[in-house]
């Protein structure tokens, strides 16, 4: 018999095949591959909602059920939305069986490994709630509130495989987001680079980063922040390939659909997988905003990205209120979910809108325009929440710099990352940058206001490496390093750079 | 031919934006090197598919309403339906609490029994305290099992659906007895 620590990503790997199939030749084979296992995971949140809904423990039929409705969801929405898909990157037939190996041998060596990491957090938050999960099928107040029901429904799909202790796919997402970091580093941030130094820098870089001590220890920890690592990186990398800011291959209408409902089903696993996982999502919808201002206009690729963010959204939390209603708890409130979810709202009708609307759309055309709304935006929301709720945010924004630079854990990555970024700032003409390197920034900083916030309004944490803010962190570290690892690229290229050597190319997105 | 100055300008700038790099990249260079435990962050250690050995190291007092549920459910043959706890979690045995940020976490946690038993928690009134008459009418019926944090249960070849939970003179050890021993006692 499979163990359950070899079963469970091997069955989230053929969910996410078959989910991911009708965008497949958008995506591309690479990025579909990658992105099938963290996306495959989902399902077992609809298992759990099934369970709720009907008040049954889990078990093998409602786990099948679920998975069912789940791909025939996704997949043909996706089919809705983006079409069938004649043009784009082939996968050829041979990727299958070659991935699908190489990710069994990876998952068997680690199961064999029995590597972890435990926190009090580790059990208390998500082996205990997926054993609770698992028993009774309930995903009640304390799981709702307090730990997304994401990670606790993949404890509850480990349990009822025979499994005790869930621990490979934390350190399999650490795998998925050092893959895509390679892949994007090869396609952007070294792509001006001759074949063998741009491979070469890319792995150095990727290995650079995956040896740092906190890496090493949030790969095999069990708790949220690597898995939203991971989701967030396959949303940020999603929304800029669908922006045609990754490649030099002009990509289609429908291409841009099939990657920004990726990008959607993964910020779906970001909102899913922390109680402030909500609120680190509109990271990613202020980054569509600003990508999608300077395209062609339609509301196709709109439609795939909050599309598929909402039907994955809906599929978990219309049962739950259901089961539960509207939940009171001392984190995550059942009216914030719904808040939340109606903002998102809001902010897809302004990123459609706004960029039609006369003078101000043809300002927002223009290059940076985008992000120096959406940063005068942060500027006019954060400085009056932070003189009103005062002390509680000053305390917030020193633990969280004295924990990067000094407390946390991180080394000298901080230090490193912010000197980059100054001096990214300083020698700008020498690196030549393209709009991507501006977005890769854009995103790193909105997702710290966003934290700002968060905890600026809610607790302003400690100096100390299990501080929630600290362990945020994580999240956004592919990011900087992705954008560290673009100006190196640039100042390494010949100085030919700018929008032009990036190949931004979108055909017609009026379809 | 001689490069134009705005050019060889670039170049320069180029250049000392590349040192600063190397310099600022160094010490992550050097980091590298270093285990999570230097930077006291959690260190990974193998555990396998072992609840016990994932957990056994932790040092939390309220590791006893963990290893509580799950010896319960060693006890159901699974998960459970009823846990009977005395009206005052703090009668179940002398554990100190767990601090955190100066605030004193109990080490009986409701929740943490519940979520790790799989079990409704029911409270009763009961004698707590069990005679050693009664703990070896335990070891003689039942086989005994021990967990971490001083938590022994009492697995018979049958599932139960509801357990006690006990402790003996010295309020120490944390006993999950089944319920079909408990009634012979007259609960």
């Amino acid at each position: 018999m499979i163990p359950a620590s070899v079963a469970l990503p091997l069955i989230a790997l053929a969910t996410g095949w078959l989910a991911l199939f009708p965008l497949r030749k958008a995506i591309g084979p690479v990025f579909y591959h990658i992105a099938a296992f963290p996306i495959g995971l989902l399902a077992w949140m609809v298992v759990a909602a099934l369970t709720s809904a009907f008040g049954i423990p889990f078990g093998f039929a409602v786990g099948v059920a679920g998975h069912v409705v789940f791909v025939t969801s996704v997949a043909g929405l996706a089919l809705v939305l983006a079409g069938r898909m004649r043009e784009g990157l082939a996968v050829p037939w041979w990727s299958w069986p070659v991935w699908g190996a190489v990710f069994a041998v990876l998952t068997r060596h680690l199961a064999r490994a029995g590597q972890t990491a435990v926190v009090f957090d580790s059990f208390t938050h998500y082996e205990l709630s997926g054993i609770w999960l698992h028993d009774t099928g309930l995903l009640d107040t304390t799981i709702m509130s307090g730990r997304g029901p994401l990670i606790p429904a993949m404890h509850a799909a480990n349990r009822l495989m025979s499994g005790e202790w869930t621990y490979v796919p934390y350190t399999l997402f650490a795998y998925t987001v050092l893959a895509l970091l390679a892949v994007v580093f090869v396609e952007t941030a070294f792509a001006r680079l001759p074949r063998t130094p741009r491979v070469a820098l890319s792995l150095g870089m990727v290995a650079l980063l995956g040896m740092q001590p906190a890496w090493t220890s949030h790969s095999y920890l069990v708790h949220s922040n690597m898995m939203s690592a991971g989701y967030l990186l396959i949303a940020v990398a999603a929304l800029l390939a669908g922006g045609g800011h990754i490649g030099q291959r002009r990509i289609s209408a429908r291409e841009r659909v099939g990657w920004w409902f990726l990008a959607g089903l993964a910020a779906a696993g970001l909102a899913t997988a922390r109680p402030d996982g909500l609120a680190y999502v509109y990271a990613l919808l202020a980054l569509a905003f600003v990508v999608h201002a300077r395209l062609p206009h339609g509301w196709r690729p709109l439609a795939g990205l909050y599309g598929s963010l909402y039907l994955v959204t809906a599929l978990v939390y219309v049962p739950v209120f259901a089961t539960i209603g509207i939940w009171t708890a001392h984190k995550l409130q059942g009216s914030w979910v719904l808040v939340l979810i109606g903002a998102s709202a809001l902010l897809a009708v302004a990123t459609a809108l706004l960029p039609e609307a006369g003078r101000l759309g043809d300002w927002l055309r223009v290059r940076n325009n985008a992000i120096r709304f959406a940063a005068a935006v942060n500027i006019a929301a954060i400085l009056p929440l932070a003189w009103v709720t005062g002390e509680r945010f000053h305390v917030a924004t020193a633990n969280v710099i004295g924990n990067l630079m000094r407390t946390g854990g991180w080394g000298s990555l901080w230090y490193a990352i912010l000197g980059v970024i100054l001096l990214s700032l300083v020698f700008r003409r020498e690196a030549a940058f393209g709009q991507r390197e501006d977005l890769i920034l854009y995103a790193l900083l909105q997702f710290f206001a966003i934290g700002l916030v968060i905890h600026g309004l809610t607790h302003p944490g400690r100096l100390n490496w299990m501080d929630s803010f600290n362990r945020v962190s994580l999240h956004v570290l592919p990011i900087a390093w992705w954008y560290v690892s673009s100006f190196l690229g640039a100042l390494l290229a010949r100085p030919t750079g700018g929008d032009e050597a990036q190949g931004v190319r979108v055909i017609d997105c009026t379809a | 031919m001689e490069r134009p100055p705005r050019r060889a300008k670039a170049d320069a700038g180029r250049w000392l934006a590349l040192a600063c790099i190397i310099v600022l990249l160094a010490p992550v260079v050097v980091d590298a090197r270093l285990e999570p435990q230097d930077l006291r962050l959690p260190r990974p250690f193998k555990s396998g598919d072992d609840i016990s050995k994932a957990l056994g190291r932790q040092q939390h007092e309220r590791m006893v309403s963990v290893f509580t549920g799950l010896a319960s459910r060693e006890v159901a043959h699974g998960s459970l339906g009823e846990m009977a706890v005395p009206a005052s979690l703090d009668d179940i045995a002398d554990r100190k609490p767990d601090y955190f940020q100066d605030e004193a976490r109990p080490a009986f946690s409701e929740t943490l029994m519940r979520q790790s038993s799989g079990a409704r928690i029911v409270r009763e009134d009961y004698e707590v305290i069990l005679t050693p008459e009664q703990l070896a009418s335990l070891d003689e019926h039942y086989e005994r099992l021990e967990f971490p944090s001083d938590v022994v249960a009492f697995i018979g070849n049958d599932p139960e659906d509801r357990v006690y939970l006990h402790t003996d003179a010295q309020r120490r050890r944390v006993y999950v007895v089944p319920a079909s021993a408990a009634e012979r006692w007259g609960r």
